[in-house]
């Protein structure tokens, strides 16, 4: 008898405590990948949006209260972002920074969607994720459609190649950047001599470097992340490869070229980069906020996360309230907001008008600009 | 309900079990107690309630450890996805096709198990699931590949639509109510006697006349066909699949329901399931250890605990001359 | 870092291909061998799938990352190749047939009475657990291995071989003829044949089986290691998640040779690394393996003791 008192009142004060908290800060939840082979991703990401909160609470806050980040684990898997979304909904948040893969982005968007909740994803890419008419979705990465337009644009007109082998990593994001860049290719006059799939993970692809080879093309076009393309740089050129090599966003990344060794140079990557913007006085103080806070550099995911919690924050100030239809409305009508990557404006679907795409190439161990501002 | 007891009088089980009255009562009432949250994290455990119990029927009744079940379960939801991708099929059409294909690949995956020795029913099935998540992702003509389907309506009876967290939720207790039911027959009928004597000694239930081979191919059909349900349920839920959720992982995990609950032990299995799912889902904050549990959990449950957590016989006794041993 | 200068000529004919194909397919075929090897001597004795296999050898990886880069990066040993893999591989080995060890005695003696099933269960449970731990401590980015193999290549037959290659499988090709030859004229090995081929009997003549089946996990254990280093240096980058995928492939090529047949173990990995190879590059990379699957399916169907046959005990 004296235990169930004792507990009755425990969670008596438990829920009212509870319910207290919920009323005194304003809640943006993170999605993204922070358990699994992508954690690292996540956890830079959410630092990103935990630094722009901070920023915001040392300036007094959001609508006279404080801002809390609750982040949400969706695993990099659908399941677990359908989890995620709930738990984030549970909490009442009333924006959301999230998620990082498409396949993460699909389903949380649509549990967003039933209470008007604002999501603002940083990296997904699947152009399907803003063509469904779904008002609360936004994106400041820019789509793969477009991505693979240019790289296909990229391959015909600037590097003048005809014959083009194409490989991905059979994942939604690599391949439907292969598809794209391969119909892009196709369209503009070239010929794609070979369309195949590698098993991410398996560490030995000179079986289908070496087909490759004897089909004699120009270039090799790699669709997926830098782990597997890092593996296929180095091969191709142990066996010789005089091709040129093109890729995505997914495999820029310092790492990739500390996996490919010299296989890596003169390797073309598209990808938004914070070079671009290095010199931009907004993103400096960024940096040196982050620098302070964390002790080590930013990566792309956390700038984007940074800037993307930016938008919600002041979306936020500028609905004046935290129902999330509004604030969905208040980013809607941003005009060339000044984002620490440059001017954000937004379509009706959500995407960015204009994202800052540039074309990188490896020289001599280092990602050097070699075309910046693609459309 | 012990497997190995099958001559129960039915109204034994209420004087045995007076609390089962109990959670019944209380599984009717549950929404209505709880938040939304709380019926979305139900609904989801009975999905793996159904889930386990399948599996139970290959591992449990006919003791055939199967490692990729997942591929039952994704074989049912891609019916449904794929019917309603080319033919808009409404759920309550496309669930016994669900049922029906998943069975068909149990039947696939049961005649090159019955071929191979015992010990590389593991491995075959592991590969086998692993085969057709390769599939799923590459037949892209068929399933758009690894961006998924989704979008598949919700289920409709005669006009009305379930479209509600707390109507999902009384589906799936339905069917749950319905295959622990359809369970508990099959575990006291000559059937499930059957099985259980294939599993603990396979060579005297042949010399009993027991068609070792087209038994342990039904086990597989049925158990493939209860998963494919809760992959045709699952999807209409969530609304979007794709092949990431039905691979190795997810096999291992729905193998650690079974086991925590114990091998063949029908409501072990229900708690098994339970546990498995809600004590990570409250453990969030330490998702990054989840995995490395349930490895830690397999090995100690199999030194110290192979029964299961409601199981009640011993299995530390030698056994001669069976597959299990 | 490594530069290799490409062949003279770039000729695309079809016997070059298909020459070249086969030289992948073996060397790829000769790590599966040095881990079907190791696999099918454990189930030879125990009757257990040992799943954790492929992450002993993934830790011989890791140990000889550690290793390798901490010797080529403070020049000790004045960066003489040779020495510093002999010594990454002295170590790896032994830090890998330590964890074999512990996974034998924490996992699987302790259930070695119990029916199969559990100890399938529990291999399976320390897979995993030992997969995890990597990811918690050690992260889940990739290690650079350095490289430890003579640089170059030769030619023959317009299809190239490097000596990064040849020495795999040299070294592959030791360590298994010294295995063989172990197992066949010593005393140790032949007790190790002895409680191979029926437990009962062996105790009975006073040998120590649980002693005996910790050597054993010690040798495989130690040759997985060895495998570790030198697969992690050849490729470059060492990650935790190549001991699944190698598990994956020693399993397949030890059913394929005929389980518990140490031959036929060499046979399978040889086997499985040449078709792997050969249907990646001439049908599809995409679908490789499926066919692979496949393909097992059908030589079980027709030989379902394996290539080879099998040489388990019958416990009586």
């Amino acid at each position: 008898m004296w235990n169930k008192a004792w507990l009755s009142i425990f969670i008596a004060v438990f829920l009212f405590a509870g319910s207290a908290s919920a009323q005194s800060t304003i809640k943006i939840g993170f999605g993204g990948p922070l358990s699994g082979p992508q954690t690292e991703i996540g956890k830079k990401a959410l630092s990103g949006v935990q630094l722009a909160a901070e920023e915001a609470n040392a300036k007094g806050g959001v609508l006279g209260k404080k801002l809390e980040v609750i982040p949400a684990d969706d695993e990099g898997k659908p399941e677990g972002a359908v989890n995620a979304a709930n738990s984030l909904v549970k909490k009442e948040v009333v924006g959301v920074i999230g998620h990082w893969n498409s396949a993460c982005s699909f389903p949380a968007s649509e549990i967003y969607a039933e209470k008007n909740i604002a999501m603002i994803t940083y990296a997904s890419t699947n152009p399907k994720l803003t063509e469904r008419g779904l008002k609360n979705i936004f994106r400041t990465y820019g789509r793969d459609d477009e991505h693979g337009r240019i790289n296909g644009e990229f391959i015909v007109k600037t590097l003048k190649k005809k014959r083009v082998a194409i490989l991905h990593d059979k994942g939604a994001y690599g391949k439907m950047m292969a598809e794209i860049t391969g119909q892009t290719v196709k369209k503009l006059g070239g010929e794609v001599v070979i369309f195949d799939g590698i098993t991410s993970g398996e560490k030995d692809f000179r079986a289908i470097l070496t087909k490759i080879k004897s089909l004699n093309p120009e270039v090799l076009f790699y669709g997926g992340y830098y782990s597997d393309f890092g593996l296929i740089l180095k091969q191709a050129r142990e066996l010789g490869a005089k091709w040129d090599f093109v890729s995505v966003g997914g495999t820029y990344d310092p790492e990739l070229i500390k996996i490919a060794g010299d296989g890596a140079e003169g390797a073309f990557i598209q990808a938004i980069s914070l070079d671009a913007v290095k010199d931009q006085p907004s993103f400096k103080r960024f940096l040196q906020a982050f620098r302070e806070k964390y002790k080590n550099d930013p990566d792309l995911w956390a700038a984007i996360a940074y800037e993307n919690a930016d938008i919600l924050i002041s979306g936020i100030k500028k609905a004046g309230s935290p129902d999330p239809l509004k604030i969905v409305d208040a980013i809607k009508g941003f005009k060339d907001y000044p984002g620490i990557l440059g001017p954000v404006t937004f379509n009706e679907k959500g995407d960015i008008l204009a994202p800052l795409l540039s074309m990188f190439q490896v020289q001599k161990g280092k990602f050097v600009p070699y075309i910046s501002g693609l459309k | 309900m012990r497997m190995d007891r099958p001559y129960i009088k039915k109204n034994q089980i209420w004087r045995t079990n007076p609390w089962l009255l109990a959670v019944i009562i209380l599984s009717l009432i549950f929404p209505w107690l709880s938040p939304e949250y709380y019926v979305d994290l139900a609904f989801n455990v009975l999905i793996y309630v159904i889930l386990a119990e399948s599996l139970n029927i290959i591992i449990g009744f006919a003791g055939l450890l199967n490692l990729g079940h997942a591929a039952f379960f994704g074989v049912g939801a891609y019916t449904y996805g794929i019917l309603w991708r080319f033919f808009q099929l409404p759920f309550f059409f496309a669930l016994p096709l669900s049922a029906v294909f998943a069975a068909i690949m149990g039947l696939l995956l049961g005649l090159p198990v019955l071929r191979v020795r015992h010990d590389y029913i593991a491995i075959v099935t592991l590969g086998f699931g692993e085969v057709v998540k390769l599939i799923l992702n590459n037949w892209t003509d068929l399933t758009d590949g690894p961006n998924g389907l989704y979008g598949m309506a919700p289920p409709q009876l005669w006009g009305f639509v379930l479209r509600s967290r707390t109507h999902y939720y009384y589906l799936a207790l339905l069917l749950v109510y319905l295959i622990l039911f359809f369970m508990v027959r099959l575990g006291h009928s000559r059937l499930g006697r059957a099985w259980i004597a294939i599993r603990e000694d396979e060579v005297s239930a042949a010399t009993l006349g027991i068609r070792i081979d087209r038994l342990k191919l039904l086990a597989f059909t049925v158990g493939a066909g209860l998963a494919g349900v809760a992959g045709c349920l699952m999807a209409s839920k969530h609304r979007f699949i794709s092949p990431a959720g039905f691979g190795f992982y997810e096999s291992i995990i729905i193998l650690c329901m079974v086991i925590v609950g114990g091998i063949g032990n029908i409501p072990g299995v229900v708690l098994g399931a339970s546990i498995l799912y809600i004590v990570p889902e409250i453990l969030r904050e330490f998702s990054d250890f989840r995995m490395i549990t349930v490895g830690a959990a397999m090995i100690i449950l199999m030194i110290f605990r192979p029964e299961g957590i409601l199981g009640k016989e011993k299995r530390k006794m030698i056994r001669v001359r069976s597959p299990y041993s | 870092m490594n530069t290799y200068r490409p062949p003279l000529f770039f000729s695309s004919s079809k016997r070059e291909m298909f020459l070249q194909q086969i030289i992948n397919g073996t060397i790829l075929g000769f790590i599966y061998s040095l881990l079907a090897m190791g696999m099918t001597m454990v189930f030879g004795i125990t009757q257990v799938i040992h799943f954790s296999h492929g992450e002993v050898f993934m830790i011989g990886s890791f140990i000889g990352v550690g290793v390798a880069v901490l010797l080529t990066e403070t020049g000790y040993l004045g960066g003489n190749l040779f020495w510093v893999l002999l010594i990454t591989m002295a170590l790896a080995m032994t830090g890998a047939a330590l964890l074999g060890i512990l996974v034998d005695r924490t996992c699987y003696r302790p259930i070695r009475q119990s029916p199969r099933i559990n100890s399938l269960v529990s291999a399976i449970g320390s897979s995993i657990f030992i997969q995890q731990a990597v990811i918690l401590t050690l992260g889940s980015k990739f290690r650079i291995f350095p490289f430890l193999f003579p640089k170059g290549e030769f030619h023959f037959l317009e299809s190239m071989v490097t000596y990064a290659q040849l020495s795999i499988v040299l070294i592959s090709l030791f360590l298994m003829v010294v295995f063989s030859l172990f197992l066949k004229y010593s005393r140790l090995g032949k007790a190790l044949q002895t409680v191979a081929e029926n437990q009962k009997v062996a105790g009975l003549l006073g040998i120590n089986v649980n002693k005996f089946i910790a050597l054993t996990f010690l040798i495989v254990s130690a040759m997985a290691g060895a495998a570790g280093v030198l697969t992690g240096s050849y490729y470059g980058s060492v990650d935790f998640f190549v001991g699944f995928m190698a598990g994956l492939k020693a399993f397949t090529s030890m059913i394929l040779g005929g389980v518990g047949n140490v031959t036929g173990a060499v046979l399978g990995g040889l086997v499985i690394g040449v078709a792997e190879t050969l249907i990646g590059g001439y049908i599809s990379n995409d679908n490789k393996d499926i066919l692979v699957f496949l393909l097992l399916i059908i030589i079980l169907v027709f030989r379902p003791s394996g290539l080879l046959g099998e040489r388990v005990a019958e416990k009586l």
